[in-house]
């Protein structure tokens, strides 16, 4: 197995608990979009977005009309219309994720400063 | 032509003596985390390290990763997408982070305490990606996590920088040097002596600048507690690059303590010094 896929998805802020729900129904944390997004780059956050490295078959299950185990074909329906999702083996990380924002006018949310 | 078992070298019996090979814990290195030891890596997520099953894979996450160090415990991503990929490129293994969301972190105060220290070392072999600012190569911050106490990053601006303070009283106190180390390997070294009040930072041996009144006298002692590898203790600015190897210690080392650390750590990452 190799994770190969760069996959970038992203959340209205309205509909990231109900998505998240379904994460963990999915195995996940339930705490997966963790990266604030909006137009401007300055708070409140409007979308939230996430990056991973994904297998073959798991961008086959989210960006195809496979059905996903124990999630319901309308709710199917729901997520596909409702996230915006990006796959590519030609870019990775940072570069793919900010590219995927921008196609969609985002900008990332950051802080002043971390800890 | 056929050599008789046990009789190999200068005589029957004799036994060359053979020194162990130098690794951070011949000075006793309270944190160092491995990427090349993958059987201290594993897929899953855990906070205490315990749960973990599936052994950690070249171009597979990296959910969990030991200290081999001397403090024990681990760090760990805090969500299933920001687990960093384990790579093995010429040689070397590193875990690459992918500047968006990736993270390495400590539970709270679980691992780390810098308190009552006369001063601390950092050391990381890494590579940085992108020109992203305000990246964190390693970092220890209060246990409430609200204040970096010790950092190797990338700042805002075109510097690699060391960041820390001794007391919860002293404002923080950095180093920072004019330069671009941008999709080239590099190994930083940070040593904060408090006696001294000098902080150094190198690059790949060679001594970049010293702040010699770094940190002020302060009543309060430093109290941090949770770590960051490749981000910030609450797991936000990731780095966008990979991390080879990393080493922190308790205290100021020295000069040949110093050359033996960044010897290893070139063996580890293929990084010339």
């Amino acid at each position: 197995m190799s994770y190969d896929h760069s996959f970038v998805m992203i959340c209205p802020a309205a509909a990231r608990a109900a998505v998240e729900q379904f994460g963990l129904a999915l195995g996940y944390s339930g705490q997966e979009f963790t990266v604030p997004l909006s137009s401007s780059g300055a708070e409140p956050a409007t979308h939230y977005g996430l990056h991973t490295w994904a297998l073959t078959q798991t961008v086959a299950l989210f960006m195809t009309d496979a059905a996903i185990p124990g999630i319901s074909a309308d709710q199917i329906a729901w997520l596909r219309t409702t996230l915006i999702m990006s796959s590519s083996t030609e870019m990775a990380g940072a570069a793919h994720f900010d590219a995927v924002c921008a196609a969609h006018r985002l900008s990332r949310v950051l802080a002043d400063s971390a800890p | 032509m056929l050599i008789a078992p046990g009789r190999i070298g200068i005589g029957h019996n004799s036994r060359a003596a053979v020194a162990p090979a130098w690794t951070p814990a011949s000075i006793g290195a309270q944190i160092w985390f491995d990427p090349s030891d993958l059987s201290q890596m594993w897929q899953e997520r855990s906070a205490s390290g315990s749960g973990v099953t599936t052994a950690a894979a070249v171009n597979s996450p990296v959910g969990t990763i030991f200290n081999k160090g001397s403090r024990g415990g681990v760090l760990y991503a805090n969500a299933d997408a920001s687990r960093p990929i384990l790579r093995f490129s010429s040689g070397v293994y590193g875990i690459e982070y992918d500047g968006t969301d990736d993270n390495l972190i400590s539970d709270v105060a679980s691992l780390y305490a810098l308190r009552s220290v006369a001063g601390w070392t950092m050391c990381v072999a890494a590579l940085k990606g992108s020109l992203e600012t305000d990246r964190r190569y390693l970092n220890v911050a209060t246990t409430s996590v609200t204040t970096a106490r010790a950092t190797l990053y990338k700042p805002t601006g075109a510097f690699t920088a060391a960041l820390g303070r001794r007391n919860n009283a002293d404002g923080s106190a950095s180093q920072s040097f004019g330069a671009l180390y941008v999709s080239t390997s590099h190994i930083l070294t940070a040593v904060a002596d408090f006696s001294a009040q000098t902080l150094t930072v190198r690059r790949n041996g060679v001594q970049l600048g010293q702040n010699a009144s770094f940190l002020t006298a302060g009543s309060t002692p430093n109290d941090g507690g949770q770590m960051g590898l490749g981000c910030a203790s609450n797991g936000t600015s990731p780095l966008d690059g990979v991390i080879y190897q990393a080493v922190l210690l308790e205290r100021a080392i020295d000069a040949g303590e110093t050359a033996s650390l960044e010897a290893f750590m070139s063996a580890r990452s293929g990084i010339a010094i």
